[in-house]
């Protein structure tokens, strides 16, 4: 059996999954223009995303911890015994390009992307949630779904010839590792969408969706 | 075709700066108006679907950039150290030490920003500790508000350009790629490779030139005003607890900075090493502070860093890797020794995370690591959109063909990016400057014969100075957001100024004295 028997149905019915929930991408501008109605449907999805950001991100922390040991490891085998091993290697790029991958959403709820604000800082709340809501609307949601067509056909590929490291001593994952841009994009999608739901209750003045809780008990270290 | 050629391109990078100064995300700014041009570009018949089509190829390439590892790694390094307290212990001492002579605060914070730079790279912890411990000791002293400003927020930058730093990283994978694709260009047969190591040596020197020039000014401006800078009364540190706060940074720069420079190590190697030192110092010093210090897992962990220091010395002193390999008796016994230490090591580290777990420090620690790493990625990717858009709306033949029309060959090429760079500085940070400008104008650069280290150094400096341009400066940033409320903004950017002019001072003389960035480099690695 090979990894595309289990892919090919699998990538299908994510597909349909995919179309399904594709109304919810307009729920932003949905809020905008109907409010409340729309928002009662916005508020849990919003929730749901969250933590599936927030849980995203507790992998990624895990991905650094792996990351930050894994390539110690690399150092002393090489350094001390000789030793090197392209399975240790590739793991330890597995890690880095899975943690940065799926920190990004969290980061996006966090609000760590780096603006430029010097309008964006002086203006009223109303503004600045109009600007969330456009830069969603024209910018981050076309790009990621642009994002998800193109890598379609790239993870499609990856899956049917199970693709697998170019060395012979490698991991087999790489077929794996290239689905990982497609989840990145669907979730940092989702977010993106929760993040401009939230801009336009705020625009709207509706009751806001529940903060979530994790994020504002412990985000206060961040950068 | 062509006719829209250096008219869309040139429009996309004007909608760009409007666009981004709108304050979305960058990240989601700088890929959304590519998309948006590559749309027009499709429907004109300008722009080829293949390069979005290749977008997610480019960002499995930065998935699996062995270079870019090193990111995450210092990023952790420099959030654990923050917590390690290290920064103050020097802070207080070096401020005791010069704090009798006139302007020696401004010594002191220029020194320990150097000593912290050179053994992380991240600017905000450096300038958010200085401006929390130093600045209201300097204002209680009765220096002027704005030379203490100015002095912290500089010498927080330093971590930018005094290696290892996170700048010099991304620069030096961007420089690489740029000189690898200028030397296919022009049919070099046996190219040479420009590596982040190179890069490292390469800014040391235009580090520590920047360093002297700060003192210089500190100097020059404390004897001219001696009300700006008065001399104040402090303890006299004993050699003792000079000694011991001056250890831990040079443990790591030694670690760090040291074997990568030497070769022993590669950056991301050294990045892992600084981690794990970190760690140690961070968890030592949590226990002590909580009276644990000479409890079981502290001793664990001050084990393991001993541990892994021998096997470093064993390594040294023998050659582990062949014996490792070989037979006999003398053989045996070295590598179960090696073993011993590497498992020791592994403890100890083990150990100080824990530690570190349960002071409520590591998840904290990790969370901030991954969200910047993420930003850093994210806007990475956004502005892999934004070039391949770019290139195929014929960006790049448009920015090549300017650069080669400069009158003043590569001087005045050189001239216009430097201005460019640092004009975008003001609006832009760091990042996008690097993974925007950077890759469009190094290749045509180095084509007409700039030496992609020179360049890289160049960039480098410039780039560390868009840290100190207001309004849209990180350092300044930091800075306003610990200072006390007597300190005004505008005092921060007026503090600031005279170092902008010590940063285009350096730059003018890297210019004039190419050496200063090449001949260390060609010291190490011939």
């Amino acid at each position: 059996m090979t990894p595309y028997d289990v892919g090919a149905p699998l990538g299908v019915i994510l597909t349909v999954a995919g179309y399904a929930l594709a109304p919810f991408l307009a729920l932003p501008l949905a809020i905008a223009a109907v409010g409340e109605p729309a928002a009662r449907a916005a508020r849990p999805a919003i929730d749901i995303i969250d933590r599936l950001s927030l849980a995203g991100e507790t992998f990624a922390r895990g991905c650094l911890l792996a990351m930050a040991f894994g390539m110690l490891a690399t150092v002393v085998l090489r350094y001390a015994f000789g030793q090197s091993f392209t399975k240790l290697t590739e793991g330890v790029l597995y890690a880095h390009a899975l943690g940065f991958l799926m920190a990004a959403p969290a980061a996006l709820l966090r609000d760590v992307h780096v603006r430029v604000d010097i309008f964006y800082g002086a203006l009223p709340p109303r503004g600045q949630s109009l600007i969330n809501l456009l830069g969603y609307t024209l910018f981050a949601a076309p790009v990621l779904v642009m994002l998800l067509f193109a890598a379609g056909p790239v993870v499609d590929l990856a899956w049917r010839i199970g693709e697998r490291s170019a060395e012979t001593d490698g991991l087999p994952f790489v077929f794996l590792l290239k689905t990982a841009i497609s989840v990145f994009a669907v979730m940092l999608l989702a977010q993106a969408m929760a993040q401009a739901s939230r801009a336009a209750l705020a625009l709207r003045g509706l009751a806001p969706a529940a903060p979530p809780a994790q994020a504002l008990a412990e985000g206060e270290g961040a950068a | 075709m062509t006719d829209f050629h250096g008219v869309l391109d040139i429009l996309m990078f004007a909608a760009l700066i409007v666009a981004i100064l709108c304050g979305y995300p960058v990240a989601f700014t700088l890929a959304g108006v590519a998309l948006i041009f590559a749309v027009i570009g499709l429907s004109l018949g300008a722009f080829s679907p293949a390069y979005l089509a290749a977008f997610p190829q480019r960002i499995y390439g930065s998935m699996t950039n062995a270079t870019l590892t090193a990111v995450p790694l210092f990023i952790l390094m420099g959030v654990i150290l923050e917590r390690s307290r290290i920064a103050e212990d020097l802070l207080s001492t070096m401020a005791d030490l010069f704090g009798r002579a006139r302007g020696g605060l401004l010594y002191a914070t220029a020194i320990v920003g150097a000593l912290l730079a050179a053994s992380t790279g991240v600017v905000g912890a450096t300038v958010v500790t200085m401006g929390l411990l130093a600045l209201p000791v300097m204002l209680r002293r009765g220096y002027s508000p704005s030379l203490a400003a100015g002095s912290i927020a500089a010498a927080g930058t330093l971590g930018q350009i005094i290696p290892p730093s996170v700048v010099l990283i991304l620069l030096g994978d961007v420089i690489g790629s740029a000189n690898q694709k200028a030397q296919l260009q022009m049919g070099v047969t046996s190219p040479s490779v420009v590596s982040v190591g190179d890069l490292f040596a390469g800014a040391l020197i235009p580090g520590l030139l920047l360093v002297g020039l700060y003192l210089a000014y500190q100097a020059v401006t404390a004897w001219l005003q001696p009300t700006a800078a008065p001399a104040g009364e402090s303890g006299v540190p004993g050699w003792g607890r000079v000694a011991r706060a001056l250890a831990a940074p040079l443990i790591l720069i030694v670690a760090v900075l040291g074997s990568i420079l030497f070769g022993v190590a590669t950056p991301t190697e050294g990045a892992a090493v600084g981690a794990a030192g970190a760690a140690f110092l961070a968890a030592l010093r949590t226990e002590h502070d909580a009276g644990r210090g000479s409890g079981a897992p502290a001793r664990i962990a001050l084990g393991g860093a001993g541990a892994l220091a021998l096997l470093a010395a064993l390594r040294v002193a023998t050659d582990l890797p062949v014996l490792f390999a070989g037979e006999g008796l003398w053989a045996l016994t070295v590598t179960v020794i090696g073993a011993a230490l590497a498992l020791l090591a592994a403890c100890g580290l083990i150990m100080a995370f824990w530690i570190l777990a349960r002071a409520q420090q590591l998840r904290p620690a990790l969370r901030s690591s991954v969200d910047i790493t993420a930003m850093v990625f994210v806007i990475l990717i956004g502005a892999a959109l934004f070039t391949l858009v770019f290139r195929g709306l014929g960006g790049d033949e448009w920015v090549a063909s300017m650069l080669q029309s400069t009158p003043g060959g590569l001087t005045g090429a050189m001239i216009a990016v430097m201005l460019v760079m640092f004009v975008l500085g003001f609006f832009l940070d760091f990042i996008e400057i690097c993974f925007v400008v950077a890759p469009l104008v190094a290749v045509p650069l180095i084509m007409m014969g700039a030496d992609p280290l020179w360049l890289g150094v160049m960039m480098a400096i410039n780039l560390q100075t868009s840290f100190l341009t207001p309004p849209f400066g990180f350092a300044l940033f930091y800075l306003r957001g610990v200072a006390p409320p007597q300190v005004r903004t505008i005092d921060i950017y007026k503090g600031v100024v005279p170092f902008i002019g010590l940063q285009l001072i350096a730059l003018l003389l890297v210019a004039a004295f190419p050496a200063l960035a090449t001949w260390l480099p060609g010291l190490l690695y011939g």
